[in-house]
């Protein structure tokens, strides 16, 4: 009976707040799953509970809740109860005195605890949502540094990469180049991408997707070596265009300003783009 | 990937923004140079032209030109 109250107690304790959190980060970011071994679960999700707990417990000890609940005899008496069945039949009548004041203990303990853990979790959900104007206000890189490992310590690589979440201006859009292990050179606008539960990247879509037409590339180029690269994109119809992670051999990424004039063409562009809309205004 | 890292793809990404813009700019202003009367056209069209990038088409809109030369 013990070892299942205490392992309730761990369960409640250790192990929740650890689940409630991931759960509410879950919503914000796609997080890795690590495979790890029961120990290191347990360690981490100690980890996680120990600095709530700790507030929890001053919280409730500053209110005097636990001096109105019960006392640290209480605890004694459930434990020694639990522990000895002669014990249990001696004292059965103050035993369950006491379990009521260790109920309450509990409950006003567990529910700061949770408040706590969720407020924290809700709090770093506005940060990762808020990461890059966060970040351009530290100067020093010691400060991103150690903000990048206080906030986004789990998420995947891929997310990062992937994800429009963490770029300096939204509007920004993703281009990459994929080579696939068929050799084949892919590019377009990343539009989405899945996840496996460990992280890894399942697949990528891209949107106004093109396929490079090497061997043309290269038979023209023996002919004709000025010939230019970007006549050779075959344009694929269709606008959910998915390839395989397991299919891709490397990545180009490239992040594009949507307006790439923005914020201040140089002069001699000033000058093209100038005559440019000049010549807008002369008749056809 | 810890804080460390993470940190530093950030800034990567940052670099990147940046030589992209770069590179795109020079791409765009090249080909608005070679190939002005398409453009034109496109423009009187559509208020919109496509241009071929080497991070794919990009489309300028007319009111961002103006924008930039304002």
């Amino acid at each position: 009976m013990l070892a299942l109250v205490v392992s309730f107690l761990v369960a409640v304790y250790l192990l929740g707040p650890d689940l409630v959190s991931r759960w509410i980060l879950g919503f914000v970011v796609p997080r890795k799953n690590l495979v790890q071994s029961r120990w290191e679960e347990f360690t981490r999700a100690v980890l996680w509970a120990a600095i709530p707990l700790a507030v929890a417990i001053f919280w409730a000890i500053s209110a005097g809740v636990f001096r109105r609940a019960g006392h640290l005899a209480d605890l004694e008496m459930v434990f020694s109860g639990l522990y000895s069945e002669r014990y249990f039949d001696a004292y059965s009548v103050d035993f369950f005195s006491s379990l009521r004041a260790f109920f309450w203990m509990n409950v006003s303990l567990l529910w700061r605890l949770y408040i706590l853990v969720v407020g924290f979790a809700l709090l770093l959900n506005y940060i990762i949502l808020h990461y890059n104007s966060l970040r351009n206000t530290l100067k020093s890189t010691r400060m991103k540094t150690l903000l990048a490992t206080l906030v986004l310590p789990r998420v995947s690589e891929w997310h990062v990469l992937l994800s429009d979440m963490l770029l300096p201006s939204k509007n920004l859009v993703l281009s990459a180049d994929v080579l696939t292990k068929s050799n084949t050179l892919y590019q377009g606008r990343v539009q989405d991408k899945m996840l496996n539960s460990d992280g890894s990247l399942h697949s990528i879509t891209l949107a106004s997707p093109r396929r490079f037409l090497r061997e043309q590339f290269h038979a023209e180029q023996q002919e004709l070596p000025e010939v230019s690269s970007e006549d050779f994109w075959l344009t694929i119809p269709g606008n959910i265009f998915i390839i395989m992670g397991s299919d891709i051999t490397n990545l180009n990424l490239r992040y594009v300003r949507e307006n790439p004039f923005a914020p201040e063409p140089s002069p001699e562009e000033i000058e093209v783009l100038r005559r440019l809309l000049a010549r807008l205004t002369e008749p056809k | 990937m810890n804080g460390h890292d993470l940190e530093r793809v950030l800034s990567l990404i940052d670099e990147n923004i940046g030589d992209n813009q770069t590179r795109l700019r020079f791409e765009i202003i090249q080909f608005i140079q070679n190939h002005e009367d398409f453009v034109v056209d496109q423009l009187r069209a559509h208020e919109s032209a496509t241009i071929p990038t080497s991070a794919g088409e990009i489309t300028l809109n007319l009111a961002d030109l103006r924008e930039a030369v304002a």
